[in-house]
């Protein structure tokens, strides 16, 4: 038994240290990028961005680090968000923190107020005082204004993603619906729904095997996440609601007990309830849509990139449907992805290395490339009108959705406590879907519960 | 005259070394934890003090409460699920039965599995679609069960795991408390005709209760403090936050949501309740427990 069990534990030693050794031949170092052998100032870049992400955004450093003379830019995979964020926080309080890090708004806030991060309004003017471009004039207004802060640019738009429509246009044609046609209301998206559920119930009754008979039963017409806060609040911009604003009296308040929130709420209720649509975990919805079971899904643009490579049929992606409002079509979606910080580690040197290379990442060309291989929305008008991104939307519609969507982009309240509301929304969300009690009851105790919260928030730049 | 007792000063230095790491790394940040949750601070700024607030503002928190339930249900639930299964094993793996140093290891194996790395493959186990577990129950026609997502099976479910992990662990404790049962015991209650189970009940529950009693005491004192499987398996707490414990409320608060004066307030009521839990049972349970 003992020599069996050393047998083993040589047996995966060996596995290991071979699986390893094939790694660093083939992809590197994993998580860092970049190493500094010389005598540039080194630019520490903590980051998010793993998967084909990572491989775009590392690329490019690459090419910047190739062409500098004075900065190296060292990147740092951190993992998720959360993880991120965590370690920027414990970086603050040991004075070690990088020299720029991915982080969402609410955190921003918080290092605006403790003076933790650069103001680029200053480093903007001290460029136009030196004959540089002003930046601010080229960024996509509303990228802008999701950046600024009392009135002043304190975070540089980097990754910022809208959520849109894929749809199986293989599955349409076999159903019955127009391929080229996806869903334009949220109506019409309930009926393709119910046409594509339809027609596989009809299938699995007349399926000869049992086999078969489950497989169509499978099929659903629209697929989402559980619990999904993106999702309920892009359906309140699409019924011309708003999430928070400040009422006469100057006091913040939600609008979730309006009827456009009600409308959104019930909307997915409905389709659950009808069983047109599917709730899954996590990215559930996602390999559903892979795995041909699903018509239309709802998802990031980003997740284009995430499963092109898997899908082996025909497949669209579309901008969100809207809702018919005085005759037109109110589209309406709200932003997601981070932003850039500096952070203010008191080195001249460090700081301007690190604008350098923000100005650089998202400069028209640069901002194109990262835009079309990523799917993130670019940072610049200029990149918006580039030959590159409209040679690569000529080459692929399929990124065409990202961009006809930036009109009508809008962004989640910047406030502190917005983390905390947002999973009491998820909480309201998914107890909506699971007891399908009535929409307006949800709606209304989450007027109270988020107001209640609301009423504490002291910070302004909603 | 007394005999003057000379002080070896030497002790007190080759004790020093653990004494520093004690008070550095156990001592000093406990009371410095304590201090923090009279503050309220969000780990960038300096902290602001709040005095009793973060308490105070705990005992109106129906999510506090709600998490403090859930931990009482998977321990109440967990802890004489585990002692059961376990002593039951152990009694069986005592038996002089052939390979029995392979079952021992097949027991012991999830206990020194990473625990994130077996909730990974819990999640597929428990997956509504194509989960074993539901492949298993399908053969008997059971309709899937979304194990992980509905309200009333997600604590069950971590449970189910967290008992199947431990397992081992309480199954070694137990078998080394059977093998300090004299054997003359049993040969003796034979001979006047015992069954099994009558051996059981007299010699070998009553000399097996210190090792139980030790179990049920770390068992509780773990169960209060469950966070790793919730964390990995049901994020945010599981469906209508079904699977929300005080560790993990605890961490939310303080590293998603960066109250750490609330979160650690709270850490301080966790406590205190462990302590009544683990006082009751050395005034109480230790009195039924024959230690010869």
């Amino acid at each position: 038994m003992r020599n069996f069990l050393i047998g083993v534990f040589i047996f995966w030693l060996i596995i290991v240290g071979l699986i390893i050794d094939h790694e660093k031949k083939t992809t590197g170092p994993a998580v860092i990028q970049g190493k500094n052998n010389t005598n540039k100032t080194e630019i520490v870049f903590w980051h998010a961005m793993g998967g084909p992400l990572g491989i775009v955004m590392n690329r490019m450093i690459d090419r910047y680090n190739a062409g500098q003379e004075n900065y190296h830019v060292k990147s740092v995979n951190m993992g998720g968000y959360d993880t991120l964020a965590k370690k920027v926080l414990a970086s603050l309080v040991a004075n070690e923190a990088p020299d720029i890090s991915q982080n969402y708004e609410t955190l921003t806030k918080k290092f605006i107020r403790h003076n933790k991060i650069v103001c680029l309004d200053d480093l903007i003017e001290a460029d136009i005082k030196n004959g540089g471009e002003d930046i601010k004039k080229d960024i996509i207004p509303v990228l802008l204004e999701n950046n600024t802060f009392a009135g002043k640019l304190y975070s540089f738009p980097f990754n910022k993603s809208v959520p849109v429509l894929y749809y199986n246009k293989d599955m349409f044609k076999e159903v019955g619906l127009e391929p080229n046609t996806p869903p334009k209301t949220l109506d019409e998206l309930a009926e393709f729904s119910r046409i594509i559920r339809n027609y596989y119930l009809k299938l699995s009754e007349n399926a000869k095997t049992e086999a078969e008979k489950l497989r169509y039963k499978e099929n659903y017409g629209y697929g989402c996440s559980k619990a999904n806060v993106w999702g309920f609040l892009n359906r309140i911009m699409q019924f011309g609601g708003y999430i928070v604003k400040r009422n006469e009296e100057d006091i913040l308040v939600s609008g979730f007990n309006e009827q456009p929130a009600i409308n959104a709420l019930s909307h997915l209720q409905e389709m659950v309830k009808e069983g047109t649509a599917r709730e899954g975990q996590a990215f559930d919805h996602q390999n559903d849509f892979i795995a041909g079971k699903v018509g239309i899904i709802e998802s990031s643009i980003i997740s284009k990139v995430f499963m092109e490579e898997d899908i082996i049929f025909n497949y669209g992606v579309a901008s969100l449907p809207g809702v018919i409002i005085n005759n037109e079509i109110n589209n309406g979606v709200i932003l997601s992805g981070s932003n850039i910080n500096i952070f203010n580690n008191e080195d001249p040197k460090k700081i301007a290395g690190a604008w350098d290379f923000v100005k650089w990442f998202t400069s028209t060309e640069n901002g194109a490339e990262w835009s079309i291989g990523t799917t993130y929305l670019p940072v610049r008008k200029s990149s918006v009108d580039s030959k590159t991104i409209k040679d690569a939307r000529k080459a692929d519609p399929n990124l065409n959705a990202g961009y006809e969507q930036l009109g009508h982009c809008n962004f989640e309240p910047r406030l502190t406590a917005w983390f905390e509301i947002r999973d009491m929304l998820a909480d309201y969300i998914e107890e909506s879907s699971l007891k399908m009690g009535n929409p307006k009851t949800y709606c209304d105790r989450m007027k109270n519960d988020v107001d209640s919260k609301l009423r504490y928030v002291t910070d302004k730049d909603e | 005259m007394p005999n003057k007792t000379k002080v070896d000063w030497g002790a007190y230095l080759y004790l020093m070394p653990v004494v520093a790491i004690l008070v550095a790394f156990h001592v000093l940040p406990i009371f410095y934890s304590l201090a923090v949750s009279f503050y309220e601070w969000d780990l960038i700024g300096s902290p602001e003090f709040v005095g009793a607030n973060n308490y105070k503002q705990l005992f109106h928190d129906p999510m506090f409460f709600k998490s403090i339930w859930n931990t009482i249900k998977y321990a109440v639930i967990s802890v004489p699920l585990s002692i059961l299964l376990s002593m039951g094993i152990a009694i069986l793996l005592n038996n002089p039965i052939k390979g029995i140093g392979v079952y021992r290891t097949i027991y012991f194996i999830p206990v020194i599995t990473s625990i994130n790395a077996v909730a990974i493959v819990w999640n597929f186990i428990y997956h509504p679609d194509f989960g074993l577990l539901n492949k298993i129950l399908s053969w008997f026609g059971t309709d899937p069960v979304a194990w992980l997502q509905d309200p009333d099976w997600a604590l069950p479910a971590i449970i189910f795991m967290s008992v199947w992990k431990g397992l081992g662990h309480n199954i070694i404790i137990f078998l080394a408390g059977l093998q300090n049962i004299p054997k003359h015991l049993y040969e003796a209650a034979r001979i006047d005709g015992a069954s099994r189970w009558q051996q059981f009940r007299h010699i070998t529950w009553p000399l097996l209760s210190p090792t139980t009693f030790f179990i049920f005491t770390m068992s509780t004192i773990g169960s209060f403090q469950v966070f790793s499987q919730v964390y990995m398996m049901t994020p945010r707490g599981g469906p209508l936050k079904s699977t929300m414990v005080v560790v993990y409320y605890l961490y939310r608060k303080a590293f998603e949501q960066f109250e750490f004066g609330y979160a650690l307030a709270m850490a301080f009521v966790l406590f205190m309740v462990i302590f009544a839990c683990t006082l009751f049972n050395k005034l109480y349970l230790e009195k039924k427990v024959h230690y010869s």
